[in-house]
């Protein structure tokens, strides 16, 4: 309490509006996600009341899921899925959850066996029960097998070569590399590529992007990442929030357009109240 | 109730990360510890969740050892390889405790071991990048075909070769002035979209979860 006092009895800081942070962008930040965010909620609320709402793009990154399983399935071989960057709480790792949730399911429909190796230990927790929940669902609980659920290592390398390792042991027909990457991603990419696994890819890590349209025969850039996930669910009402995140960029297109235009005829009133 | 608990668990800290990282006397708020040192709450905040994922590092600590033990029972293929790892892994982990960060052999199996295994795996890439890039720029299409002479532009522009072909200081600046150009718009470009694209998708996907929307991380679709 006596903290708080302080606190209020001291000087106060400058804040823009005086409450927000006094940042580049802050307020315009939030102004952009609260419009976001309405503009998501609305999308949702039309397609949870059956009304129309507007077409979204087709991914063809994604049909490569089932066709990579299916393969595993008639090979006779395993699925692997793995994602070096996944910390709890970051949405990257949310969006993993979707990819592994449904390779999971189809996995456990075809009764193919899947590994998932993991850098992370506290979601290495919530990946096994993802899967484990995935194998009840399919009504078979007992195919489903703990030990191929695998903490490697959070040194990045460590995991790599485990990683590497693995898959030349267990040479999966089928592997997933969804979510953040490092300099890990190409060595992983190449370890499946030698032992003919069918690749796809999955990334929001801009820079390991070109190694895996080199190395992967499918891959998924840039927020067809997020998008992705979002469309494996087959939900209209997660659909929405797609369809806003759409026109949402294409309000960002024609602000930089109309920025292009003002930087141009000398005008700062757009920049400053981006910056603000 | 199983199922709800966590969606309301996740969306609460979501708003509360959202709230301390927009409102300025939120960030900037201090508590004061018995020792009479002062810290941000947020900081204090961000360290509770290092500790408690270095409370969690048992969890993978007992998922290895339970792994390794499985396939020393059941002498599994290259089962002896297990035996090596669990006793690398307590046993640097007891001469950690037993010698402390800064202990001569603690320091040494690390210096001497793992940096330059480390390094050793991080120089594959170059193996592998050769390797990768011989099946991308493969000439099967338009769009290779036009990458593998972007390609080699910008590889001529980074030698010393490229500058000796066509100097930088002559028309164009040479290889390494269309280089630069390259660099700096096209690509720039390309980049700024994809972050763009990024930004959008990450966000709609963490309102996603603050509507309690996205479920998949509990096994529900």
């Amino acid at each position: 309490m006596s903290d708080l006092l302080l606190f209020l009895a001291a000087e106060a800081p400058k804040y823009k509006w005086g409450i927000f942070r006094d940042v580049k962008g802050c307020v315009f930040g939030f102004l952009v996600g609260m419009a976001l965010f309405v503009l998501t909620y609305i999308m949702i609320q039309r397609a949870r009341a059956g009304l129309k709402i507007p077409e979204i793009r087709h991914i063809p990154g994604l049909e490569a899921f089932e066709e990579a399983v299916g393969r595993a399935t008639e090979m006779g071989r395993p699925v692997h899925i793995t994602d070096y960057y996944e910390y709890m709480g970051d949405y990257d790792t949310f969006a993993f959850w979707s990819y592994l949730s449904h390779v999971a399911k189809l996995c456990a429909s075809y009764d193919t066996r899947i590994i998932n190796t993991n850098s992370d230990y506290l979601t290495m927790v919530i990946n096994e029960e993802i899967i484990r929940q995935a194998y009840l669902e399919a009504g078979r609980p007992d195919a489903f097998n703990k030990d191929d659920v695998r903490f490697l290592s959070d040194w990045q390398f460590g995991y790599t070569m485990g990683v590497a390792g693995i898959v030349a042991r267990e040479k999966p027909a089928a592997q997933f590399l969804v979510g953040y990457f490092y300099a890990e991603a190409l060595i992983i990419a190449e370890s499946g590529n030698l032992v003919g696994a069918v690749q796809v890819a999955a990334t929001s890590a801009v820079h390991q992007m070109p190694f895996f349209v080199a190395a992967c025969d499918y891959t998924l850039i840039g927020e067809e990442f997020y998008a992705g996930a979002a469309l494996l669910s087959k939900e209209p009402v997660i659909y929405g929030s797609v369809v806003a995140e759409d026109l949402m960029r294409v309000a960002f297109y024609a602000l930089i357009i109309a920025g292009a235009i003002l930087a141009t005829l000398k005008v700062d009133a757009l920049r400053n109240a981006v910056l603000f | 109730m199983r199922r709800e608990i966590p969606i309301i668990i996740t969306i609460v800290f979501l708003l509360v990360r959202a709230v301390f990282e927009l409102m300025g006397p939120l960030y900037d708020y201090q508590i004061t510890f018995p020792d009479g040192t002062k810290e941000k709450l947020f900081t204090s905040l961000s360290n509770a969740v290092v500790f408690m994922s270095v409370v969690a590092l048992f969890m993978g600590i007992w998922n290895l050892t339970r792994n390794h033990v499985s396939n020393i029972r059941r002498k599994k293929e290259n089962w002896p390889y297990s035996i090596w790892l669990l006793v690398l892994l307590y046993g640097y982990a007891i001469l950690g405790i037993v010698q402390g960060m800064k202990g001569k052999h603690f320091d040494w199996i690390y210096n001497g071991v793992i940096v330059p295994l480390d390094s050793t795996t991080f120089s594959l890439l170059a193996f592998f990048i050769a390797s990768a890039a011989y099946r991308a720029f493969r000439v099967r299409s338009l769009e290779a075909g036009l990458m593998m002479v972007v390609a080699f532009i910008i590889m001529l522009g980074n030698t010393s070769l490229g500058n000796a072909i066509w100097s930088q200081t002559s028309f164009l600046g040479g290889f390494k002035g269309i280089r630069d150009w390259l660099m700096n718009i096209p690509n720039a470009a390309g980049f700024r979209a994809l972050n763009l694209g990024l930004f959008l998708g990450g966000y709609v996907a963490a309102v996603r979860v603050a509507l309690g929307l996205e479920r998949r991380y509990l096994g529900q679709d």
